[in-house]
């Protein structure tokens, strides 16, 4: 399920996201979260790609990460992507 | 800590992003000690990566990327093979012949056993195997199957010692290559099979955003726009700073719960395959330490030096036959200080190489001589490897060699161009392939390819891509933006950028892409020589002609120790060679031309007149222009003029006073009375190097051989106050005055970085004057010998108008008579002429005259046609140029288009097929009676229209004859008659274009220079600035039949030239328009 809304994330120190709130709902992790990245088609969205322009207009950094709602059983695996603007839940995969 | 191991650099062609510069500075500054690089099927980044290391005060690492081949010879996957150091270059060595066993195949790439092979040779592996993500044993796993049975295989060639397991994560997503699940289950497969893991980042660029660059020379390579092929997985291929790539690990570690112990354990193993893999540039790949071929090969048992010696000494005997005790004295003593040198540096080896390399081109009967300054040694001309008299013509050794510069010696042999690969494959014979190699050189994207890419990449119209590349060049890429807000030509370009996403991105792209290696090919005259040990140093490849050529170019030779000689094909050597041969054919004459007095009259005559079209060096406008004005009497004068024909004095605006100061318009003021013999004979302008160099000696004592550092040192910004403050305090030492320092310093400044090398100036006048002699005294084979092997700047056209000038018969082509070159025939009363060659026919195929040559003669055209097998365009364009005229004279006459329409009628009637052994049956006169005779005789208009065509030549008559009516309307003066004008008449002149240039001039005005010909010699005309505004630029720059306008301007005793006011095109005036 494609979702895309802001979320707002607890991390670790290093940055490694705990857990996050999103509509009414809590969510905690159960697993450790797994990170990647995505490339963005730089050719199309960007203006400029001088040297110095750096990496994250090149590609986007997601979080898989299996959480339960507080108060839940049922685990889930959501997607987050950590971008300029902030946290946002990109899908959640079931 | 943590070192990378698997890095490429820019050198990695249409791949890695970066320079070594810039990845060892990046390196170093993220807190590595170390750095490998591993560039793609070769070392050719290796002597860059180990001086960038050394500049960083970091330790460089080499190694390779290599396709393994299966037993299909298909690729099965990539891995790294690192050679270990500090093995006295056990491991560099396996590396070369490793990655020159790579390139043996196709594609390029090795099998399991050939690396083990190679790394096992000696007690130990020298070098060890990191199977990572590319290997077939990644890829097997990161298709989630099981790479251990691939992994045994490894095992069964190679101890457990040599393989690692390559772990690498660029953090893609879970089920990619490359991602963190692919780096675990590696690591997993390390532990089971017993191979020690290691991590790396699989590195392309310095900089995260360098992934830009990356996904383009993706798409360059793979010829498609990025919308279709994609981009890398993720831009995580950089160059991590150790801190970043030591919290990678730990991710790893605790994703596939290894533990944070594995971690540590990964980075420390990494860590150690490291220091194994460290090298000692010295010990390891002779860093600077040049080896010279064995002197035994060159069949020398003895000392070398000794050797050299004796061989120097016989030589300056047959040099100098017969001089005086005083000269005798100087010769041997200049013969000491040269061999001392040659002593101290431990060159004699070398010079007896190149010697033998001389004498290996003479006994194949090529001309060969020296240029630059290796002419400047007494011990190159006593062995023959140069043809000037160093003494005689005051040049010095220490402009070539000497002991205060770290420089090998560079001697550059001027070859016949038409046999330079002959002379490569006799080099390859006499020393052996394994101590020869032809140097290579790297083809880097330029602002035009670099755009044409970048539009490719970006999917632009292919029609865009066009009007774009086309106008891009004189500036390097990475200015590209520079360029747009400042050339006036860009101007239009530039308001398209503005606005224009894409343009934006092809301007940022071009500039990423400035420089970056696109190809390898071989040098166009590098050969490197050395002992057997060679292919232990240098990596080799197969180069377009065959032989072998090194992976280094000649920027990595004084570093890599490797010495190269260069071997220069020069057409005008071949032309020559070409005029000497048909001069002993003809007359029975043998013509030794370096056995030709330099002070033959009638030559410099010539030269004089300024009629050296054809002439080597002195051909040009320009060049016409100064030895009118300079009227060279000795070969001395040569020299100069040569001298003062370059970049630097003209720059230096020296040309003028040097003039004036010859003609005796300008008294010569005397810069120092001890500096009077240095600056004599240049009428005190500091022409030549060498005279710089005496200069400073002089006035500092500092000897020649610092003189020659002190020089160097002048065109460097940097160095120069160094240099000035040396000079005014060893010179007041010495007693100078203040007001003498001061003067003489000026000079030195003033023309230090614009000189010429005097050696160099005289071994080019050699060929300049011998070719100048043969024109003199045999004019009909020299261009003869021009014709065939086109040495010059201008079209042959002019050359062919040159000899109907001189007088000499242009016989026409003839399928019984011409071959494929230009063949001296007797013509006329007891003369010679030049018969024209089937060569020059549009689109004849080589294999057709290889047919009219040996079949030959023909009695018909349909015997040719039936013998020859030529195809109906090449008869037709025989037919027309008049080749076919011989087969049908007398009563069988027909006119060259009748010869055209029956070849055209018969076009489709087969061709019989000659069996071997059976006679041909006389065909002529069924030929001739089936013949219809109606077209007319061509016209001389058409004859010459026809030439043109398909020779694009005017053989029979001038282009211009055909205007001449035009001509004598308009009141045209000719070429021959200007000479006789006053300075200063207005004139018309009228010809065809041979020749523009636009040499830039001082204050950046652009003048351009058109020299026209119109049958009875060359006439150069001047556009300044003002004149280019009243002619269109088409009619500048592209017009061939010129009408041109202006003033005679007197040049010299024998020189004449147009300052022009206006020019048409002659064939847009109407003779009616002018009868007003």
């Amino acid at each position: 399920m494609v979702v895309g809304e802001r979320v707002d994330v607890w991390t670790t120190p290093a940055g490694s996201p705990l857990g996050f709130a999103w509509r009414s709902g809590r969510y905690r992790m159960t697993e450790l979260p797994m990170r990647f990245f995505t490339r963005r088609p730089w050719w199309t969205e960007q203006d400029r790609v001088n040297k110095g322009i750096g990496a994250q207009v090149l590609e986007t950094e997601v979080w898989r990460l299996t959480a339960t709602r507080r108060g839940r059983q049922a685990e889930r695996v959501f997607e987050l992507t950590r971008e300029e603007s902030g946290w946002r839940l990109a899908r959640i995969l079931g | 800590m943590f070192i990378h191991l698997h890095v490429a650099s820019a050198f990695s062609a249409h791949y890695g992003v970066d320079w070594p510069g810039t990845l060892a500075a990046a390196a170093r500054d993220g807190g590595a000690d170390a750095l490998a690089i591993t560039d793609r099927d070769g070392l050719y980044g290796v002597p860059k990566h180990i001086a960038a290391c050394r500049r960083a005060g970091i330790d460089a690492i080499l190694g390779v990327e290599l396709a393994t081949l299966d037993r299909d010879g298909g690729v099965s996957g990539r891995v790294v093979v690192l050679a270990h150091g500090h093995n006295e270059g056990a491991g560099y060595a396996a590396l070369c012949r490793l990655v020159s066993t790579a390139h043996t195949r196709s594609p390029v790439g090795v099998s399991r056993e050939e690396i083990a092979a190679h790394l096992l040779a000696g007690s130990g592996p020298v070098g060890t195997v990191l199977l990572g993500p590319l290997s077939d044993v990644g890829r097997r796993v990161g298709e989630r199957g099981e790479g251990l049975a691939l992994l045994r295989a490894w095992q069964a060639v190679l101890p457990d010692e040599a393989l690692r397991v390559e772990v690498v994560s660029h953090l893609s997503e879970p089920g990619q290559p490359l991602s963190h699940p692919h780096a675990i289950r590696m690591l997993r497969l390390a532990g089971r099979s017993g191979i020690t893991p290691v991590l790396t980042n699989m590195v392309r660029y310095a900089e995260p955003d360098g992934a830009v660059t990356a996904d383009v020379l993706d798409a360059a390579r793979a010829l498609a726009c990025l919308d279709e092929v994609g981009v890398q997985p993720t831009a995580q291929g950089w160059l991590k700073p150790v801190a970043t790539m030591k919290a990678l690990a730990m991710e790893i570690a605790v994703l596939g719960q290894f533990g944070a112990g594995a971690a540590r354990a990964l980075l420390a193993q990494t860590g150690a395959l490291a220091d194994a893999c460290r090298i000692d540039p010295v010990t390891d790949t002779g860093w600077g330490v040049p080896v010279m071929p064995e002197a035994s090969i060159i069949g020398i048992t003895g000392d070398p030096l000794a050797e050299l010696w004796e061989r120097a000494q016989a030589g300056v005997e047959r040099r100098y036959p017969g001089i005086s005790l005083a000269s005798r004295l100087a010769v041997e003593e200049r013969l000491r200080a040269e061999m001392g040198t040659i002593a101290e540096l431990g060159f004699s080896s070398y010079f007896l190489t190149v010697a033998e390399v001389t004498r290996l081109i003479r006994e194949m009967g090529i001309r060969s001589a020296a240029r630059g300054s290796g002419a400047g040694s007494l011990v190159n001309y006593a062995l023959g490897i140069s043809q000037v008299d160093p003494i005689r013509h005051e040049l010095l050794f220490e402009r070539f060699l000497s002991t205060e510069r770290q420089t090998l010696p560079d001697v550059d042999i001027d070859v016949e161009s038409a046999r330079r690969h002959e002379i490569y494959h006799r080099i390859f014979e006499r020393f052996g392939p394994e101590r020869v190699t032809l140097m290579s050189m790297q083809s880097g994207y330029r602002a035009r390819g670099a755009a044409r890419d970048a539009g490719m990449a970006l999917g632009m119209a292919p029609g865009d891509i066009d009007g774009i590349a086309k106008g891009l060049w004189r500036f390097s890429a990475s200015e590209f933006r520079e360029a747009l807000d400042e050339k006036p030509e860009l101007r239009d370009l530039a308001g398209r950028v503005e606005g224009n996403r894409q343009l934006d991105l092809l301007v940022d792209i071009t500039e990423r892409l400035d420089r970056l290696p696109r190809h390898i090919s071989m040098h166009p005259c590098g050969v490197i020589l050395s002992s057997v040990s060679l292919l232990d140093r240098t990596p080799v490849q197969p180069s377009g002609m065959g032989l072998p050529m090194s992976q280094y170019d000649k920027h990595d030779m004084d570093p890599m120790g490797l010495i190269k000689l260069d071997v220069l094909g020069v057409r005008m050597q071949s032309a020559m060679a070409y005029a000497i041969t048909e001069i002993r054919r003809t007359t029975g004459k043998a013509i030794d031309l370096e056995a030709v007095p330099l002070d033959d009259g009638p030559t410099f005559e010539l030269i004089r007149s300024t009629q050296t079209l054809g002439c080597f060096q002195i051909e040009s406008p320009g060049q016409r222009e100064l030895i009118g004005k300079l009227q060279p009497a000795v070969f001395d004068d040569l020299i100069t003029d040569i001298s003062l024909f370059r970049p630097g004095p003209m720059q230096a605006d020296m040309v003028k006073p040097f003039l004036n100061r010859r003609g005796g318009w300008e008294t010569v003021a005397q810069l120092h009375p001890d500096l009077e013999p240095v600056l004599r004979g240049t009428y005190g302008i500091v022409v030549f190097h060498e005279q710089l160099m005496r200069i400073l000696d002089i006035f500092t004592g500092c000897g020649l051989a610092y003189a020659d550092v002190l020089r160097r040192h002048l065109s460097n910004d940097d160095k120069l106050p160094a240099v000035e403050t040396y000079f005014r305090d060893r010179s007041t030492q010495r007693g100078y005055t203040p007001d003498a320092i001061e003067r003489v310093w000026a000079v030195v400044k003033g023309f230090g970085s614009f000189g010429f090398c005097r050696a160099h100036g005289a071994a080019f006048a050699v060929p300049t004057y011998e070719s100048a002699w043969l024109k003199t005294h045999y004019p009909v084979q020299f261009l003869a010998g021009l014709w065939t092997h086109d040495p010059g700047m201008y079209p042959k056209r002019l050359l062919v108008a040159e000899a109907r000038r001189l007088g000499i018969p242009i016989l026409p082509l003839d399928v019984n008579a011409s071959t494929d070159e230009y063949v001296v025939e007797p013509a006329g009363e007891g003369g010679l002429g030049i018969r024209m060659s089937l060569s020059d026919v549009k689109g004849i195929q080589a294999k057709e005259v290889e047919r009219i040559l040996n079949q030959r003669p023909f009695d018909s055209l349909a015997d040719l046609k039936q013998r020859a097998r030529l195809r109906v365009s090449t008869i037709e364009s025989l037919a027309l140029v008049g080749a076919l005229d011989s087969l049908y004279t007398g009563s069988n006459h027909r006119s060259r288009r009748d010869l055209a329409a029956w070849n055209e009628a018969t076009r489709h009637s087969k061709r019989g097929h000659v069996i071997p052994g059976q006679l041909a049956l006389p065909l002529p006169a069924i030929d001739a009676a089936s013949m219809a005779s109606r077209e007319p005789e061509m016209t001389p208009v058409d004859v010459t229209r026809a030439e043109l065509d398909i020779l694009s030549l005017d053989v029979t008559h001038h282009l211009m004859d055909s205007h001449q009516s035009l001509l004598d309307k308009l009141g045209v003066t000719q070429a021959k008659d200007l000479l006789g004008l006053r300075n200063g008449t207005f004139v018309r002149v009228a010809g065809v274009r041979v020749a523009t240039q636009t040499p830039p001039m001082h204050g950046g005005k652009r003048v351009v220079f058109i020299s026209i010909d119109d049958g009875t010699g060359c006439i150069d005309a001047t556009f300044f600035a003002d004149a280019q505004k009243d002619v269109a630029p088409p009619i500048l720059f592209n017009t061939r039949l010129l009408l041109i306008e202006g003033t005679t301007r007197r040049t010299g005793p024998r020189g004449m030239s147009l300052q022009a006011t206006n020019a048409t095109d002659l064939t847009k005036i109407s003779p009616a328009q002018h009868d007003r």
